[in-house]
């Protein structure tokens, strides 16, 4: 039995059928009725609630539709007010065009009917129950996407930026072509991405962001391109890859350097084809999915090395967008402190000895490494009580950042000095700098947590202890070599770090 | 054609296919003081406030009826196009409308329409008892009871929308204006088609004699034909005997037959152009069917009626 | 000798010509309307001919086309052919006023109506205008409009006397009384007997008669201002009339 609290306005110049309508629904709705234009923005300016309107299409003498033109204007001030046309003119295309300027169904009044007009009106007004809670699912998922937004806006106004901004603007007018974003660890590859998503066709569609080196390689296919129940032991259901639901949108593959051969085939069939097949499926399916890969490594230097497959870099290398390093925009580093420190006003906030040391620091982890110290620093601040982050709130690197010597170092000289405590070695690799830093920030903390490796992780804002062996792992497993400098992290660490006598 | 005619010609023309129109006015002289009109003149407005009216006038026919009359006309046709419906027991004829449209200063009312129609003895367009959307009901009124074998039960119509306001129902006012506008070329195509199916039995024969048509329409089952033919061509002659036979005729088939209002209409409205295209059409008949011709071809007489129905514009029937 | 069915005004003209088609070795049999089940006897016609156009109630009407929509829907292997007098050169057009010399040649090379889109013009009172604001959702010439009113208001006070057992004398009051039902009744009626007689010559007059027939067996419930709550029910008055609205719907949708 229909809600009697409903309220249903009529909205016709037969005020008979206003009668007769309220008569036959009246033990199930609550009816108001309007007899013309005027009379209809009346009701709708004292109540904006109605559950329903009922609008017939003729409201004048005259054989003008004036109702069909009210549709698209009422439905845009009242979206949440559903309207059923109720009129006599039953021809086909009247129908439609209703249908089309925003009316959700449609009644002939000369084939009244009670029990099929009121399903109609039940099932109309329930949809518009379903509707108002998918606008506030709908807003949910906007505020999270303003938030995602938020973290990932491309910040910056040097000629490099601006040069970047413009040139992935241009590409993003270019919905179907494969883009390359190179540049070092933590320059905001994504951030790029996400830029080009923003400003392209595809903007309305799924953004999808997957970091390949961070999948477990036997987990890889089947997170990528989805598998079928039984595909694997595990697989208990079919389950969707990140393809499948970056459809019609784009989708970031980030780390691209480190997928190995079996993936770089699957991603070259899909970039010549458009075609995936789940792991475990016996047809294609065919997708539309931009692909933004991004690297820090050298692509070229895979191909010739053969860890990289040719066809596939051809591919990839269509559209490259290298993204300058932080120390290569230097002006750019107040506005994203600025960024990360909406609130207050960052003159005021750094000192300008310590923003001095924070524009000339070399940044080898970029903006990631930008971020943690900001983190870093907001932390020292509280410690030390201090209403200004200066230098002593610094991380030590940064404190202790010469950039003289290191300019000086960096042109090579035929015998580089001992290195001071902070200093990297200039012949090092831009991967090797970012995990010699940590690691330096590693060991000085679990020398001032007494090797407690809880306090450790939480001190270098990692979630927990496996976060903090994890990076360790990758870092001895790439550079082992590294290690011989830090004799706690060794000894914290003895299973996993076994070097070599 | 005079520049006078052809300006109507052409005006008429251009109104057939404007959308936008003009104010409609009906002159309509009838007995209405029978019916209760105090005075001899009034005026009805008609639904939805147009400039639409219906001008009731109840004059017999006399030279100062007549001069009345005109002035009449020519002060409605400055607001808009003019039907002047004259009731035939009020004395009015076919050479009164001469009389009235030719001495009409065409030329000051190029924009408007202005035609003149006989009618009487209730088998007109403008009765209701004809098609229950007409306007005049019996006595002068607007209303009328309607029964006939097709009704289990009689019905009442009326014409009047608000007595107080003098307003005329508009679908009333719409069906006889549009019945009209379409009258003279729906009365030629009726009369066509009467024709040539009175003619049936003896179109297919072999071979047609010389005067065989006059012959076959003097019989007596053919006086009608005969008698629409004669006022067609203009020939039947005002209160003789078979002006009587064919209004009777008009009773019993509850038709209009009589053209008499025709020819100085087709002049006035449609020009000299099909004046002398409808003159042709009379004297073929003359010749071919009212008389011995042994040249005559149902062809030819076919191909003139067409000529004349496709110089009139508009469609037949509305 | 072949036979060809035909449709006329009376039957003055097609005794004329018939001499004229027995020369062709054809012969004219008359084809009623006015036959069972709605429908116009012709499963055992091959060759259908219309006089046209078609005089009734003072009018000359033009229906050859409704009748190409009927053959083509219902009988697309009849040959149909209209004959006139208006001058037109048309495949299947007999131009009376200059007859073939060869009908057998003239039906060879005549068209199915599947082949061409409509039947020369005969000039007379289109019908499908007629059909057209017979069939209008609203205005002064809907019959389906004012049908649809009185329909409503007969279920609406139906459902309540049947389902909600409300009393009859509200229901009078409430929906038969407030909203003049007698008046549009009235209307309906006087619609109805306008448009029947222009109707007669079109292949489905028999179904117009049918509805003619219902509509004067629930009359009497009207004619008594609804006032007597037996007729509502003894006569199935709503049930009746969705019958009428469904029948006339077949038909507008097919022709109007």
């Amino acid at each position: 039995m229909p809600n009697k609290n409903y309220h249903i306005l009529i909205v016709d110049d037969d005020a008979e059928f206003h009668q007769q309508i309220r008569y036959a629904f009246r033990r199930n709705y609550v009816f108001e009725g309007a007899i013309n234009i005027d009379n209809f923005e009346k009701k709708l300016k004292e109540r904006s609630d109605y559950d329903l309107i009922l609008l017939d299409l003729m409201l004048d003498d005259t054989d003008e539709m004036v109702g069909l033109e009210l549709i698209p204007d009422i439905s845009k001030r009242y979206p949440n007010i559903p309207i059923i046309v109720v009129t006599s003119e039953n021809k086909i295309d009247v129908v439609v065009k209703a249908m089309k300027k925003g009316a959700r169904d449609f009644l002939s009044k000369s084939d009244y009917d009670f029990d099929y007009w009121n399903k109609k009106f039940q099932e109309v007004i329930e949809s518009k129950t379903l509707r108002e809670e998918n606008i506030i699912l709908r807003q949910e998922v906007q505020k999270h996407r303003d938030q995602k937004q938020k973290e990932f806006t491309f910040v910056g106004e040097s000629s490099k930026v601006q040069e970047i901004k413009r040139i992935l603007r241009l590409v993003s007018e270019e919905p179907d072509i494969t883009v390359l974003i190179t540049g070092e660890t933590g320059v905001g590859k994504e951030v790029a991405a996400r830029f080009l998503h923003l400003n392209g066709a595809r903007k309305d569609k799924p953004f999808q962001a997957v970091n390949l080196s961070a999948i477990q390689k036997t987990l890889l296919e089947s997170t990528l391109f989805g598998h079928k129940k039984g595909a694997f032991t595990g697989a208990t259901r079919d389950m969707e890859g990140y393809f499948n639901q970056a459809n019609n949108g784009i989708l970031m593959l980030d780390e691209i350097g480190d997928i190995d051969a079996n993936i770089q085939i699957k991603l070259l069939r899909f970039l010549e084809t458009k075609m995936i097949r789940p792991v475990g499926a016996d047809k294609d399916i065919q997708l539309d999915v931009q692909i933004v890969a991004a690297t820090h490594r050298d692509l070229k230097e895979e191909v010739e090395k053969g860890s990289f497959r040719a066809d596939l870099y051809q591919r990839l290398k269509a559209m490259v967008v290298k993204i300058p390093s932080l120390r290569e925009r230097k002006p750019d580093i107040p506005l994203i402190l600025q960024h990360y420190y909406p609130e207050v006003d960052i003159k005021q906030m750094i000192s300008p000895s310590a923003m001095d040391k924070l524009i000339n620091y070399r940044w080898p982890g970029n903006i990631r490494e930008l971020k943690n110290a900001i983190s870093y620093m907001q932390l020292r601040r509280k410690i030390f009580d201090k209403n200004q982050i200066d230098l002593e709130c610094l991380p030590v690197e940064i404190q202790e950042f010469d950039e003289l010597s290191y300019d000086m170092g960096s042109a090579a000289p035929p015998e580089p000095p001992p290195l001071a405590a902070n200093q990297i070695p200039a012949n090092l690799s831009i991967e090797e700098e970012h995990a010699l830093i940590d690691l330096r920030k590693i060991e000085q903390s679990l020398i001032r947590k007494n090797k407690v490796k809880k306090d450790v992780a939480t001190e270098l804002g990692l979630e927990n202890t496996d976060n903090l062996r994890y990076k360790i792992k990758k870092y001895f497993d790439k550079h082992p070599h590294l290690f011989k400098d830090f004799p706690v992290i060794c000894e914290s660490y003895k299973r996993i770090v076994k070097l070599e006598e | 054609m005079s520049t006078a005619s052809s300006k109507a010609a052409v005006s008429d023309n251009l109104k057939g296919e404007n959308a936008s129109r003009q104010n409609r006015i009906m002159i309509v002289v009838w007995s209405w003081q029978y019916g209760g009109m105090k005075e001899y003149k009034d005026e009805w407005a008609i639904e939805g406030n147009s400039g639409d009216k219906l001008v009731r006038l109840d004059l017999k026919m006399s030279p100062e009826a007549k001069d009345l009359l005109q002035q009449t006309i020519q002060s409605y046709a400055q607001q808009g196009d003019v039907f002047v419906f004259l009731h035939r027991r009020h004395g009015y004829n076919q050479k009164n409308i001469k009389a009235i449209l030719e001495q009409l200063n065409v030329d000051a009312y190029a924009e408007s329409t202005i035609r003149c129609f006989l009618f009487g003895e209730g088998n007109d367009k403008i009765y209701i008892v004809n098609q229950s959307k007409g306007l005049l009901g019996t006595r002068g009124s607007f209303s009328a009871k309607l029964e006939d074998d097709t009704r289990d039960q009689a019905i009442y119509i009326n014409a009047i929308a608000n007595e107080e306001e003098k307003l005329l129902k508009r679908k009333h006012f719409d069906f006889v204006w549009n019945q009209y506008s379409h009258n003279f070329k729906a009365k030629i195509f009726e009369l066509k088609e009467d024709l040539f199916h009175s003619l049936s039995p003896f179109l297919f024969l072999k071979e047609i004699q010389a005067g065989a048509a006059y012959n076959y329409i003097k019989l007596n089952e053919n006086q009608l034909l005969m008698l629409r033919l004669l006022s067609f061509i203009g020939k039947l002659r005002k209160g003789s005997n078979l002006e009587t036979k064919l209004r009777e005729f008009e009773q019993q088939d509850r038709r209009s037959y009589f053209f008499d209002d025709c020819h100085i209409n087709l002049k006035i409205t449609y020009g000299e152009q099909l004046a002398h295209v409808y003159n042709e059409l009379c004297a073929y008949i003359s010749k071919g069917l009212l008389a011995y011709e042994p040249d005559f071809s149902f062809q030819i007489l076919r191909d003139q009626f067409d000529e004349m129905l496709q110089a009139m514009a508009g469609s037949t029937y509305d | 000798m072949k036979q060809i069915s035909y449709i006329a005004t009376n039957q003055l003209l097609p005794q004329a010509i018939s001499t004229w088609f027995e020369a062709q070795n054809y012969s004219l049999k008359p084809l009623s309307i006015h036959s069972e089940k709605g429908h116009p006897q012709l499963s055992n016609t091959n060759i259908l001919l219309l006089f046209v156009p078609f005089f009734h109630n003072n009018v000359y009407i033009s229906i050859e086309n409704v009748w190409k929509k009927y053959v083509a829907l219902h009988y697309p292997n009849i040959l149909l052919l209209t004959a006139g007098y208006i001058k037109h050169t048309h495949a299947n057009y007999l131009d009376l006023l200059q007859l073939p010399e060869s009908l057998e040649y003239f039906i060879k090379h005549a068209k199915s109506v599947s082949e061409f889109d409509s039947m020369p013009f005969s000039g007379g009172l289109i019908i499908e205008n007629k059909l057209q604001k017979f069939y209008e959702g609203h205005g002064d010439e809907s019959l389906t409009d004012e049908l649809g009113k009185v329909y409503r208001m007969v279920t609406i006070a139906t459902d309540e006397v049947k389902i909600h057992h409300s009393p009859y004398i509200e229901v009078l009051e409430n929906i038969f009384q407030a909203n003049h039902i007698v008046d549009k009744w009235s209307v309906l009626i006087n619609r109805w007997h306008n448009y029947l007689p222009f109707f007669k010559g079109l292949p489905f007059f028999e179904t117009f008669k049918e509805v003619d027939a219902i509509l004067k067996q629930i009359a009497p419930f009207f004619e008594q201002e609804c006032k007597i709550e037996s007729h509502l029910i003894g006569f199935n008055v709503k049930e009746k009339l969705h019958i009428v609205k469904q029948k006339l719907e077949i038909i507008g949708r097919q022709y109007a």
